[in-house]
């Protein structure tokens, strides 16, 4: 008797606490309960909150708009992957740059950083539209939303590769200094390398701000996705019919580049 | 191997570690260096390693200056193998692809020779089991004996160990020491900076004694070890021999 209540309380117990703090220590069925349980909640969450709204679905309307808005998914995809290169490119060389010997380059590299982190995305969005690329006679929204996006996440970026750099112990470039690796060789094969297990994790985050940060384009009337949504409701005469499928469309974006990401840190993974 | 130092001086942030160190060793197979902490024994060997540029002086080897332009400094340093306290091996590759790095990337050897030569080597040092582990997977002993490999793969002039087994337990000390003793016997020309004076005394026909940032004392190992001419020398030497 004693023997089966006590096999039942631990039974709930594996059902409920993780066997260690890594998270990874659960049975599938505490793993598929737990998420059970985290489902169910959001969905009386959600469930309270627009039975009190009062509001008159109309799902139809919004459906006649779903070329427009797959059409935006698309761009913002598209976008956000041009984005995501040139923003690494760009965020490489300004952590390069705040590492070199050259003291204008350091500068440089510190003053565009500061800048972009010190002042708001929009605004960014607005001066770089309608001041630079209307002075460099740049035409295409597209290209100059990638700009813009690239050179803020690229801010983001240059200081979470410096900080990867400097994680890199003094003994390894010493060790590497000996074996007689030039500079650039030094950088290729064993501070990037190490480094880039250091920088997964904050890139991942930054990557997915990247995507959600995108939204901000629709002011300078570029048709993304959040722009295509504003749109779709406009023309429906609807609202929710129009941003619950927008989150939704951005968690289709983020969440695999997340488990990408996250993919990626299991390969970069060694013991030290 | 010929070594010739002339009035080397080298200090950091205003503190003086090399103040003129000079000496003159003609003709040796085995140096050691030894002396009390902060003597400048680390400095001197990585100046001959051409990993610190002194503010003075010179240095010959084997006749030849070395030239303290960095350029010419890592041509010096593709030439002589290094292995320091800890910490050599990248923690990013295995044991077998820290060997092979400097094969393949500095001294532009076959991909497939590298291998070959560092499995060679490896097997040799009864390492070959652990060629596909990760420096976290291998022992403080194994780490070093792997660093000591890495070492000698690239075919050195010479070999230069700073304290290879002062971070290990007396059990891993004694592996890596045999495996000196092992180099040695082989006829490799090597510079060591140790705190093991037992085995400085087996394995070093010279030795000189490093304190102050000067040399005060070289010759045979036997001499420098019992028969020291200043009193700095032979107060160290009763104090450490004492335990030996």
């Amino acid at each position: 008797m004693n023997n089966s209540r006590g096999d039942g309380s631990a039974r709930v117990r594996r059902l409920l606490l993780a066997d260690d703090n890594s998270g990874e220590g659960a049975s599938l069925s505490a793993r598929i309960f737990n998420a059970i349980l985290v489902a169910a909640g959001l969905t009386a969450l959600f469930y309270v909150a627009f039975r009190n709204v009062d509001y008159h679905w109309s799902w139809d309307s919004a459906w006649r708009y779903r070329q427009k808005f797959l059409t935006g998914w698309v761009s913002t995809i598209l976008i956000s992957a041009a984005a995501l290169v040139c923003s690494t490119l760009i965020g490489t060389v300004a952590a390069l740059a705040r590492r070199s010997r050259i003291l204008l380059c350091r500068y440089v590299g510190a003053t565009y950083v500061e800048i972009i982190r010190c002042t708001p995305l929009l605004v960014q969005i607005l001066i770089f539209w309608y001041v630079l690329a209307n002075a460099a006679n740049l035409q295409n929204r597209y290209v100059a939303g990638v700009l813009i996006l690239s050179a803020f996440a690229g801010a983001y970026i240059s200081e979470i590769i410096r900080a990867g750099i400097e994680s890199v112990p003094e003994s390894q470039l010493e060790s590497a200094r000996a074996i007689g690796l030039t500079p650039p060789q030094i950088y290729r094969y064993v501070i990037f390398p190490q480094a880039t297990r250091q920088m997964l994790p904050p890139l991942t985050g930054q990557f997915v701000s990247l995507v959600k940060d995108s939204s901000l384009l629709s002011v300078i009337a570029i048709n993304e996705l959040t722009k295509s949504a504003q749109e779709l409701n406009a023309n429906a005469h609807t609202s929710f019919e129009g941003y619950l499928p927008l989150a939704v469309a951005y968690l289709t974006i983020t969440f695999p580049l997340s488990m990408w990401t996250r993919s990626l840190e299991k390969k970069f993974l060694y013991e030290t | 191997m010929k070594l010739e130092i002339k009035d080397l001086h080298k200090s950091y942030d205003g503190v003086s570690v090399l103040s003129g160190t000079a000496l003159v060793c003609e003709d040796f197979r085995c140096l050691v260096l030894v002396g009390p902490s902060g003597g400048g024994k680390t400095t001197l060997l990585r100046v001959l390693a051409g990993l610190e540029i002194p503010e003075r002086g010179s240095v010959r080897i084997d006749d030849e200056p070395l030239d303290f332009e960095e350029a010419a400094l890592r041509r010096h340093r593709r030439e002589v193998g290094t292995v320091f306290q800890a910490f050599n091996l990248f923690p990013h590759l295995t044991a077998l692809a820290n060997i092979t790095l400097p094969l393949n990337v500095v001294h532009g050897c076959d991909p497939g020779q590298a291998e070959a030569r560092a499995m060679e080597l490896l097997a040799r040092f009864q390492l070959a089991d652990h060629a596909g582990k990760k420096p976290a997977q291998l022992s403080g002993g194994q780490r070093q004996r792997v660093a000591l490999v890495r070492a000698i793969a690239i075919k050195p002039k010479f070999l230069l160990f700073d304290e290879p087994t002062s971070a290990l337990d007396p059990e891993m000390t004694a592996e890596v020491l045999d495996m000196i003793q092992d180099l040695r016997q082989e006829g490799r020309d090597l510079i060591l900076v140790t705190h093991q004076l037992a085995f400085a005394q087996t394995v070093a026909d010279q030795a000189a004694f490093v304190a102050e940032g000067r040399i005060l004392e070289s010759g045979p190992t036997e001499q420098v070890f019992s028969q020291g001419n200043t009193e700095i020398c032979r107060s160290f030497m009763r104090r450490v021999l004492r335990f030996d």
